[in-house]
């Protein structure tokens, strides 16, 4: 049973994918309030584009893919503010607009292009030391600005109007927020893919909010669902030889249903 | 309630305490060797072929990804990957085939020999059907994914990946050095009657156009002087254009060709649809990529199926 960690890609997988979850769930706990919960899938899809992109110009996809996802999510916000459209119908036309254009461009690149479909559930098993230094820094430095402006950003996510009027400079924390999430989303996708990124985001802090108690111990109930469900995710994908993404999604799901069964209304 | 759902959050955070506990990485790795024999873990189904009939009983050959799955859909789970990291050599067929091969390199242990084979043969360019030779290997990341991966269809290129794998298992294991030269000596004989046969076979025919639905078949089509022509790019999951597709419909008809071939494992829309659109009747080719259940369980082998492929090329383009 404990053997499975005594292998090196197993320890990287397990740290990888902490690193994610307490990142996903932290960050995830604003859009969720927010009713901004396809944010998180919308940029999975718009960094697949700088991948494709990437892999077009044969650069590193990983940085293209922070480009890409860090532009559209100032895009999307800035429609989102200064227009006042409908949220969800600018993340729907990102959403399916980067997919059709990552397409494209993976056609342009005309080479046999499997590589891509390997974006598409991430490959948490390949993860190399490297990876997690990146993940590791990109995290830390995310982690601290969430947590540094965690009560304005819940005074935004609650009412972003009176969080305006009593004086919180909401624009620029709201530029803050969505460049944080653009990034741990980015560099995500190698690890657990366009596709299950989402899944982290926002089911752990939808269990924990269920059970109907203050920001804090919420916040913390998301972090230990998620963390809990990349755990018993990869234990579970080593002893059955299941996919390892997908997995964790489903210990997510689990969490979710119980939380929803313990908390009848 | 309120009881109810501490007691709850307690439990949850105790459970995810244990679980971390129990789990806990200790100790260092240990390799789980089901033989004494030093172990080789092959990708593809090319390379299987070619290192079980080069290997005999001198060296445990595995392969990775599983015999009747499609190759491009796979990835590895967590037992694959220990598997390989428990191995002494790991070949995989390389070129962008494997798209999971690439990022699994930097994470596999120190001791574990890794052999890309594509940079051990003749590769052609994905976008010249007539390209010419490639003599040596390339270095050079950018290019890689421009060749054509599905090069193991060039009886010329089964022939170097054997006597690769020859080399490379006497490495291996010294002591069995002659056994794997006369192994490879007798299986490079087999390929080269294939190839003859080829020869032979496609010599006279009525028509040299192979018209299929994935151009898997570049180096079957050059190494027998056809003309390959396809409707999509090298990966089986991309969509045609109708450009593309209205394309082939009409050289299929200025050419009269009376076969379109799609790949097998593969859906055949595509191929449906032309041969709706011209008449013209659709067969599946094998590309070798893997080999289908119902194939693995009528013991098919690299020879047999190219020699059935032979067939159906042949009454296709109506050869003497």
């Amino acid at each position: 049973m404990l053997e499975m960690f005594d292998y090196p890609f197993m320890q990287r997988a397990l740290i990888a994918g902490t690193i994610i979850a307490l990142l996903a769930s932290l960050s995830g706990s604003f859009i969720v309030l927010r009713r901004y919960s396809l944010l998180s899938e919308t940029l999975a899809h718009v960094s697949l584009v700088g991948v494709a992109v990437g892999i077009l110009l044969g650069t590193a996809p990983l940085w293209m893919a922070v480009a890409a996802a860090l532009a559209a999510s100032w895009m999307i916000e800035y429609l989102r503010s200064a227009h006042g459209l409908y949220s969800d119908s600018i993340l729907s036309i990102f959403l399916s607009g980067s997919l059709a254009l990552s397409v494209v461009i993976i056609s342009l690149a005309g080479s046999f292009n499997a590589s891509l479909f390997s974006y598409l559930f991430g490959s948490i098993l390949s993860v190399s030391n490297q990876d997690l230094w990146i993940m590791g820094g990109f995290g830390a430095v995310g982690a601290a600005l969430l947590l540094v402006f965690f009560k304005e950003l819940y005074f935004i996510a609650f009412d972003e109007e009176v969080a305006r009027a009593s004086g919180i400079r909401v624009a620029l924390l709201n530029f803050m927020l969505v460049s944080v999430i653009a990034i741990i989303i980015a560099l995500s996708i190698r690890v657990v893919g366009t596709l299950l990124i989402g899944a982290l985001m926002v089911i752990p802090p939808v269990a924990a909010i269920r059970f109907g108690m203050g920001f804090y111990p919420t916040t913390l109930l998301s972090l230990v669902i998620a963390l809990v469900s990349v755990v018993v995710g990869l234990g579970a994908s080593y002893l059955y030889s299941l996919p390892s993404g997908a997995a964790i999604v489903l210990c997510l799901l689990a969490f979710f249903v119980a939380a929803l069964a313990i908390n009848r209304r | 309630m309120d009881l109810k759902k501490e007691t709850v959050f307690g439990a949850v955070i105790a459970a995810a305490v244990a679980g971390v506990v129990f789990f806990a990485p200790s100790g260092a790795p240990k390799a789980e060797s089901s033989s004494s024999l030093p172990s080789v873990s092959v990708s593809t189904f090319s390379l299987y072929e070619s290192a079980r009939a080069v290997a005999g009983e001198g060296l445990e050959i595995r392969t990775i990804i599983p015999l009747g799955s499609d190759a491009h859909m796979f990835s590895p789970t967590p037992k694959e990957v220990a598997r390989i990291g428990n191995s002494s050599l790991f070949v995989y067929s390389g070129a962008g085939f494997e798209s999971w091969a690439e990022p699994l390199r930097a994470s596999l242990p120190q001791n574990v020999e890794v052999l890309d084979m594509s940079k051990h043969v003749k590769l052609i360019r994905s976008e010249e059907t007539h390209a010419a030779h490639h003599e040596e290997s390339h270095e050079d990341e950018h290019d890689r994914g421009a060749y054509d991966p599905h090069y193991w269809l060039d009886i010329d290129n089964m022939i170097l990946m054997t006597r690769k794998l020859e080399a490379e298992f006497s490495k291996l294991s010294p002591a069995n050095a002659d056994l794997f030269h006369k192994n490879a000596a007798a299986y490079v004989a087999e390929l080269q009657k294939l190839k003859s046969e080829y020869a032979n076979g496609l010599k006279e025919c009525r028509s040299r156009l192979l018209v299929s639905n994935h151009d898997a078949f570049g180096y079957l089509a050059r190494s027998n002087s056809l003309e390959s022509v396809s409707v999509i790019g090298l990966s089986s999951d991309e969509q045609p254009s109708a450009k593309n597709i209205a394309d082939i419909v009409a050289l299929v008809k200025e050419h009269g060709v009376k076969t379109v071939f799609f790949e097998a494992l593969i859906n055949d829309n595509v191929a449906q649809t032309i041969s709706r659109e011209t008449g013209a009747r659709a067969v599946s080719l094998q590309p070798l990529e893997n080999i289908s259940e119902d194939e693995l369980k009528s013991r098919e082998t690299y020879l047999s199926v190219m020699r059935q492929n032979l067939h159906k090329l042949r009454e296709a383009m109506e050869c003497r």
